[in-house]
């Protein structure tokens, strides 16, 4: 069991990192609770309606959609850092990848995914 | 190749004879006859050739082997002979489709009886079974008969596929029958073996207690079907005692036999007292056949050699005369519309030549001298007593003894005695019904006065 | 790992890419083409990019080749297990023809196809990411399959898919992830030093890969998703899992339990798979007896012949491998011929999949009804079909490496599944006067699928490939 001992420790401190993180503001801070600030974080904005209701389906679908264009601006970064030592053929995957990506973001338009129906 | 080309040809002439009109009857009469009779040149001049072509060598070998021996020849004669026979006699309402169906059923029951491989066996076992399925779906009275005829006969078949998976696996080799090269077997699985394989051949023979899908099955099937079921089909059971059960495992047969021996005495004795009682002419004859072929079980299970080849005889002579018997009976139920025994009566008066040719036919059956029956009986029962089964050769004596009353009282109740008024009159036997039965009456004579063909060709 | 990838490791992949491609392909058609004929123009594109992936598959028989420093591995195995999984697609993409909504064909298609890359990923993986990588390709393409029709069942059964599939996938993770602890390392061939059959982690690693295996697999007791979900996922997807999907999982199996873990031990610790594999052919048989969906009976028939599968396996000898080749590609065979049938019977509501409505079919559809009387003699094992002669191969590999309590299992399963079959043999075959419903319009790529089926389960018997 030995090779496991750092994971072990590991996993402790994490642990007593975040309950010491989400449980000294409690001990530590002051407290002047007013209505303001007891709103949801709404940019100004006055919240029209409880925080806790349903919502419409077609977010998941929009939140789908732009997660798929957040995985591909993540694998841009690590690419761009290494474009050199990757030379031509990771500029292929990347045009490849690229294309692929092209080809889901048409038919998803064509099919009228970005339509708020 | 001639071998391939006699399995091939009826089941390809009668898969063709679909194509043909549906409703003319001669011509897909004579097509039919043209082809069963080309099958029977073939099957009279075929001299042992055989045909091989390996299916695969791993994990066993197994051989596509078809091949005579001299038992299978003279199976596959008699097949032939008894399909022109029943070729020449449909006169049933779809004629085309029952020559077909009777075509199909020959090939198949060729190939069963040509095969030198264990898997090819059970392969046509399975499918002799359809042809006479398909029939009785489309000609018997209940629809309930083709399914009790189909799952006694293929759960029969499932043992005997089982028991050859289990010999291939264990053997190494399926391609056993008829091999001079095969070595008894020794393992302990043989036993279960041959378990799987005798009931096969006990239901398909059948021997008492697996008769009961019988007596319906004969009654409801169409007189021509019935003629070669029950002449031909019926022995692929007893052909699988000798050349599977027997020639396999000698050392558990021989002390399995005792069990067999009873069952067949049981069998004889049932069939011929039920066969006595029976008010449906089709039954009398159905339960007769039960009578008999326990005969011809009791002699393989005497393993004397005088008994065997009896048995050998009366297999062929028990496919003439029931073939005859049921081409027969056909006949006399399209002219008077009934095989009620307590109906019929006086046939004579109006239809002598029909009543001559049921008489010789009876008479055979019944195991008159000087008709092929005879023969069979006498030397199965002379190798039964020399077998040291004293008991079972006198109380298979009361079995023949009892075939007369039953089969006189089939033949007498239906001929003689005053004609019945409210029975339809018809014309005489045709010259073509005539010739129909004519071949399986003189084959009768011919090896009641000379059985030594038989015997000597068999040997 | 360094980047120096060479040409022979792209080809080594070629066929995956020519597959993924063609998904694409088919959206791109999808987008191009007239609405009138869009559903043929996917479908043939998604089948000549099939037929080109399985013409380079098959350029591959023969050769051995470890690709991506052995993540990926060219062999006999490979090569056949990726034969299957494309047969599996060709026999489930070409019954779009007979049904499924126009619209959401080409995407469809496309997930298909996806999903086959996934189970060609695993047919050839050769460390453990690598399967990972194409389960998770295979899955996730596999949920968005089973929930693309508008009925309510087609939803339900993705759910629960989903969710029993995730629970499944973490099992093989966390069995992946003991065994990376117990060997250092994700390749394979790792796992078959000696020195690991003592180690507890590594055994406990083992068992919890074969649980997620098992699910995946549908043995008994991981069964109970099976029936649900091929009862409510379309027609076309419940094939291509019955048949591509077991395919990828099936080689991760063999490679990973019976070629890489250390041999002496082998057969003490995998006893439980094989008692696993006799539960699943007895309760597979006997969970077929009171079904009336044709999908949910099927599912059953699956469980028991992945157990009959794995008895061949047992013995761990070539001769079992074999016989469980055979008989699995029979297997696909006649299940796609099987599904081909009803979706040749099926409208918009799947008629095909209830089996009340076989009742008479010999009279309606002789022909469909022969076809089907051959697939389900095939799943019998009754002769003269594949499926006898397959369950022949793996009686005598299991008796001769001493698994004979696996092989009357086997008996008994066949026993049992019998009556499941022949009451649909003697429905089709019996006059009834149970009311059907219309008849359906010719549908030539479906009746084509099952012919081709029939003729194959007929032809694998006469030339087994093993010979």
């Amino acid at each position: 069991m030995a090779p496991y001992a750092p994971v072990g420790i590991y996993l402790v401190v994490a642990l007593a990192a975040a309950l010491l993180f989400t449980g000294l503001p409690g001990l530590l801070g002051r407290r002047k609770p007013n209505p303001q600030k007891s709103d949801p974080y709404e940019c100004g904005v006055e919240p029209t309606s409880a925080l806790g209701g349903r919502f419409p389906v077609r977010f998941y679908l929009i939140a789908m959609l732009f997660v798929v264009f957040d995985v591909e601006a993540a694998s841009f970064y690590p690419w761009a850092v290494q474009m050199h030592a990757l030379r031509l053929f990771g500029l292929f995957e990347m045009v490849i990848f690229v294309i692929v990506l092209a080809i889901g973001y048409a038919y998803v338009w064509k099919k009228g995914g970005f339509q708020w129906r | 190749m001639l071998v391939l080309v006699l399995i091939l040809l009826p089941l390809i002439a009668g898969a063709l004879l679909f194509l043909l009109p549906r409703d003319d009857v001669a011509m897909s009469k004579s097509v039919g006859a043209v082809a069963a009779a080309a099958v029977l040149v073939l099957a009279v001049a075929e001299r042992g050739e055989s045909w091989a072509w390996r299916w695969f060598s791993h994990p066993f070998i197994a051989e596509i082997h078809f091949g005579a021996t001299y038992l299978s020849h003279w199976l596959v004669v008699l097949l032939a002979l008894c399909t022109l026979c029943a070729v020449l006699a449909s006169n049933v309402p779809r004629t085309r489709n029952m020559i077909a169906a009777l075509l199909l059923l020959e090939g198949t029951m060729a190939g069963l009886f040509l095969a030198r491989d264990l898997l090819v066996f059970a392969l046509f076992w399975d499918a002799m079974l359809l042809p006479v399925f398909f029939v009785l779906i489309g000609w018997a009275e209940h629809p309930a008969t083709a399914w009790r005829y189909f799952t006694y006969n293929f759960a029969g078949g499932l043992t005997l596929l089982l028991a050859v998976a289990a010999f291939g696996a264990l053997y190494g080799s399926t391609d056993v029958i008829g091999n001079p090269a095969y070595h008894a077997i020794a393992s302990a699985w043989a036993p279960w073996m041959l378990a799987g394989f005798a009931f096969a051949f006990l239901v398909k023979t059948p021997v008492w207690p697996f008769h009961t899908w019988m007596p319906q099955t004969y009654e409801e099937t169409p007189a021509p079907m019935v003629a070669v079921v029950s002449a031909v089909q019926s022995k692929a059971g007893l052909y699988g005692f000798i050349a599977i059960a027997f020639a396999l495992f000698p050392s558990y047969f021989r002390q399995e036999a005792p069990i067999l021996i009873v069952l067949a005495v049981i069998s004889m004795l049932y069939g011929a007292l039920v066969a006595l009682v029976q008010a449906d002419a089709k039954r009398v004859v159905a339960y007769s056949s039960l009578s008999h072929l326990g005969l011809i079980v009791l002699a393989i299970a005497s393993q004397n050699p005088l008994a065997l080849s009896g048995a050998l005889v009366y297999i062929v002579a028990h496919g003439l005369f029931s073939a005859a018997l049921f081409l027969v009976l056909g006949y006399v139920e399209e002219r008077e519309e009934t095989r009620s025994l307590a109906r019929l009566g006086g046939l004579g008066w109006a239809n002598p030549r029909l009543t001559g040719v049921f008489c010789i036919t009876a008479l055979a059956a019944l195991g008159l001298p000087g008709l092929a029956g005879f023969v069979g009986e006498l030397i199965i029962l002379i190798g039964v007593y020399q077998a040291g089964l004293v008991w079972a050769a006198i109380l298979a004596l009361v079995a023949v003894v009892l075939a007369s009353a039953y089969m006189l009282r089939l033949l007498q109740g239906a001929t003689n005695g005053a004609e019945v008024p409210d029975l339809p009159v018809r014309r005489d036997l045709t010259l073509l019904e005539g010739l129909a039965v004519a071949p399986l009456l003189a084959a009768l004579l011919y090896f009641g006065v000379y059985p030594h063909a038989l015997l000597v060709l068999m040997r | 790992m360094s980047a120096n990838v060479t040409n022979a490791d792209w080809a080594a992949v070629l066929s995956i890419a020519v597959l993924g491609a063609t998904g694409l392909a088919v959206l791109v058609a999808d987008l191009l083409a007239r609405t009138f004929v869009r559903r043929y123009i996917a479908i043939a594109i998604a089948m000549i990019g099939i037929i080109a992936a399985g013409a380079i598959v098959f350029a591959q028989y023969g050769t051995h080749y470890s690709a991506f420093g052995g993540a990926f591995v060219v062999d006999y195995a490979s090569v056949l297990f990726q034969g299957i999984v494309l047969l599996g697609a060709l026999g489930s993409v070409i019954l779009y023809g007979a049904i499924g909504e126009e619209r959401r064909i080409a995407g469809a298609l496309a997930l298909m196809l996806w999903s086959a890359c996934g189970a060609m990923l695993m047919s050839g993986a050769g460390n453990l990411m690598t399967i990972f990588l194409g389960l998770e390709l295979l899955s996730l393409a596999l949920y968005a399959l089973c929930g693309i029709a508008e009925r309510a069942g087609a939803h339900e059964a993705a759910l629960k898919y989903l969710i029993l599939s995730s629970t499944a996938t973490g099992f093989l993770l966390y069995g992946m992830g003991l065994l990376f602890g117990a060997t250092g390392s994700v390749a394979l061939s790792a796992l078959s030093n000696p020195a690991l059959a003592t180690n507890p982690i590594f055994w406990t690693g083992v068992g919890l890969f074969f649980v997620g295996i098992a699910f995946k697999l549908s043995l008994v007791p991981f069964h109970t998703w099976a029936p649900d979900v091929y009862e409510g996922a379309p027609l076309p997807v419940t094939a291509f899992m019955s048949v591509a999907t077991k395919a990828g999982v099936l080689a991760v199996l063999v490679r990973v339990f019976l070629w890489s873990l250390p041999s002496q031990h082998v057969s003490d610790m995998l006893l439980p798979m094989w008692i696993v594999a006799g539960i699943s052919m007895i309760v597979g048989n006997v969970g077929m007896l009171a079904q009336r969906d044709l999908k949910r009976m099927l599912a059953y028939s699956g469980i028991a012949q992945i157990g009959y599968i794995l008895a061949a396996l047992a013995g761990g000898s070539a001769e079992g491998f074999n016989a469980a080749l055979y008989y699995f590609a029979a297997y696909s065979f006649m299940n796609l011929g099987a599904f081909a049938v009803a979706a040749m019977l099926s409208g918009d509501r799947e008629e095909g999949s209830v089996i009340a409505n076989y009742s008479g079919l010999g009279y309606r559809r002789p022909w469909a009804a022969l076809a089907m009387t051959v697939f389900l003699l095939a799943m019998a094992g009754l002769p003269p079909t594949a499926g006898f002669l397959g369950k022949v191969f793996i009686l005598r590999s299991s008796v001769e490496t001493g698994y004979v309590w696996l092989a009357a299992l086997l008996i008994v399963g066949t026993a049992i599944s019998l009556y499941a079959y022949g009451r649909i043999v003697r429905a089709m075959y019996d006059r009834s006067t149970h009311p059907v419903p219309a008849a359906k319009p010719f549908v030539p790529l479906a009746a084509l699928s099952a012919a081709i089926c029939a003729i194959a389960v007929i032809a694998l018997t006469f030339y087994p490939f093993s010979r």
